[in-house]
């Protein structure tokens, strides 16, 4: 994507969600920039779902505001942030299994068709141009991320790791401007894991802004430009990947008190 | 986009296939073999784009008795009663069903499945008890001339071939449908609704224009039926047809075009074959539904995709490939 002069930030600020008495994020404030990694780390239950959740409008906020450069979001449906550019993957990855791998990838670009249902139907030239460049797109994100030699595999086929990149390239076919990224490195092993840190420096060199969710704190600090900690629901730390290493109360937090 | 990955050779085939045995009745010379292949081609209208809303967007309407209903009686007292132009009729039928399709899924779809199914439930008794009370517009249990096309469609073969030929064209508006992006769209509201979501994709407007499609081509349907009877009373429009309907799907494969064809010419034969076992007709649909169920839990849609594209091509894992990390920046970049 070109982020032109104007490149607006991905930001929640001072969001709160609670769950019955149970506040699962409290007062989070986080921005992710164009061109930035920003980890997002803690132990189970601290909450950093939940945010991404808040973020890509899947659940809404109690108090706080979410905003993308000038646009609030706040009251802001899931289709109509992802057609502003926001995508996310999940933790466990949610594919279409009887579809090939390719058409899982070209449903990224559906918000960017124009073509009526009719015009589909009648077969007209203008949902076939559609697909013609969509299906190009897919296909050179799939070579991009390996999977290009099981474009016409069905996507049940797949082990985990594949079904895991293919998420991510599905999303990226959407142009987002912001990608949301659901421990992306859950089952994988080193190489993949290896893999998986080169494809998401290539998304952050292209200029789009990743939120990365990860149980694998040494694979965050190696990863990423920026890490926040979620402990009960709230901040405890954030900035440089050193720092936030460092601090002591993440210290307490991942070895216990 | 291809739909299920591989479909496409053994449809062509089966699309062939049919074309074919389309040929067969008049060529017989049996007036009532022409009257059975008309009413499926009848049955077969509705059900091609049913099959959309239940099988590919997997959403469970009940209903859609009630419009081939409406239809009917429209096209009845439109081109009967007040007497305006066959064809306008018909298209009126569609037009109301569709608008009908409107009204009911805007509240309605949004909700999960089965309260929408709830809804056409009720919505399909109502219709039948309405067509039986008000008798200043239905004849009630007395029922209606339906009157007939004009020529070349006024006679049995005629009427055949105009059913033939809007069958033939609803079957390619809906196959166009399972082959473009609208396909992958209305399966991904029916299997992954979050997915959907986060895609950009809304599933309850995905549903409405499924369901306001469907509609019309159900008033297309119920006009070309009240025909092919020549004469309709509300006891034409029973539960039991209601579920033929969605037998003639399940037992073709959802997410198949031809399967739910295959599905809908085979219930609708059993009542001839069985001949004098007609009393046990609801028996054979339910012995084959449950045959199918427990054998070919895809149906036939998807059993002759098994057949047609033989063993299915590699299904190793592609790890070890790595990334082309070059060709991924260039992917993500360009416009």
């Amino acid at each position: 994507m070109t982020a032109t002069a104007a490149r607006p930030m991905f930001m929640a600020d001072a969001v709160t969600r609670r769950f019955g008495s149970v506040v699962a994020v409290g007062d989070v404030s986080l921005s992710v920039e164009p061109g930035q990694i920003h980890g997002l780390i803690g132990p189970n239950g601290s909450g950093k779902t939940t945010l991404l959740n808040l973020l890509s409008g899947f659940y809404a906020a109690d108090r706080g505001r979410i905003a993308l450069g000038d646009i609030d979001l706040t009251h802001v449906g899931v289709t109509r942030r992802a057609e502003l550019g926001i995508a996310r993957t999940f933790q466990t990855p949610r594919l279409l299994g009887s579809l090939s791998v390719l058409d899982n990838v070209m449903l990224g670009g559906w918000h960017q068709v124009r073509s009526t249902f009719m015009e589909s139907a009648l077969d007209l030239p203008r949902p076939r141009r559609e697909a013609r460049a969509i299906r190009e797109r897919a296909t050179a994100l799939l070579d991009g991320v390996g999977l290009g030699r099981v474009a016409r595999q069905r996507a049940d086929t797949l082990g985990h790791s594949a079904q895991r990149v293919l998420e991510i390239a599905r999303a990226l076919c959407m142009q987002p401007r912001f990608i949301l990224l659901d421990e992306p490195a859950g089952g994988l092993t080193v190489t993949e894991i290896a893999h998986l840190g080169t494809i998401i420096a290539t998304m952050r060199d292209a200029g789009i802004g990743v939120l990365l969710v990860e149980h694998h704190t040494d694979f965050v600090f190696r990863t990423c430009d920026c890490v926040t900690t979620l402990d009960l629901g709230r901040i405890i730390a954030s900035g440089a990947p050193h720092a936030v290493r460092t601090h002591p109360d993440v210290v307490k937090v991942y070895l216990g008190a | 986009m291809v739909g299920p990955a591989g479909q496409r050779r053994p449809q062509t085939i089966a699309a062939a296939a049919i074309a074919l045995t389309v040929l067969v009745p008049p060529l017989t010379g049996n007036l009532y073999y022409v009257h059975v292949a008309t009413v499926i081609g009848v049955y077969w209208i509705l059900i091609a784009t049913l099959n959309l809303l239940v099988g590919y967007t997997g959403t469970l309407s009940i209903g859609h008795i009630g419009l081939l209903a409406i239809g009917a009686y429209t096209f009845a007292i439109l081109a009967g009663t007040v007497g305006w132009n066959s064809y306008l009729a018909l298209l009126a039928g569609g037009v109301l069903c569709a608008s009908i399709g409107l009204l009911l899924g805007l509240p309605s779809l949004r909700l999960p499945g089965f309260y929408f199914a709830m809804v056409t439930t009720a919505f399909g008794l109502i219709v039948s008890e309405l067509a039986l009370a008000e008798g200043w517009l239905t004849n009630g249990s007395v029922g209606m001339a339906a009157p007939t096309f004009p020529a070349p469609f006024a006679s049995p073969d005629g009427f055949y071939t105009l059913v033939t030929l809007i069958g033939a064209l609803v079957t390619w508006l809906c196959w166009n449908l399972a082959r473009s992006m609208w396909g992958g769209r209305m399966m991904a509201v029916r299997d992954s609704r979050i997915a959907a979501l986060s895609l950009g994709i809304p599933p309850a407007r995905t549903k409405l224009i499924v369901f306001v499609f469907s509609g019309f081509s159900a008033g297309i349907a119920g006009g070309l039926f009240a025909t092919s009877q020549s004469y309709i009373t509300p006891d034409a429009f029973t539960f039991n047809l209601g579920l033929y309907f969605f037998v003639s799907i399940i037992i073709g494969g959802r997410g198949s075009i031809i399967g739910p064809f295959i599905g809908a010419v085979l219930l609708a034969l059993i009542p001839e074959l069985v001949g004098s076992l007609q009393k046990y007709g609801t028996f054979f649909y339910g012995a084959i539904l449950l045959a199918v169920v427990l054998l070919i839990p895809g149906g036939f849609g998807e059993l002759a995709a098994r057949i047609g594209s033989g063993p299915k091509a590699g299904t190793s894992d592609a790890t070890g490939t790595g990334p082309d990390l070059g060709r991924l920046h260039e992917a993500i970049t360009r416009l």
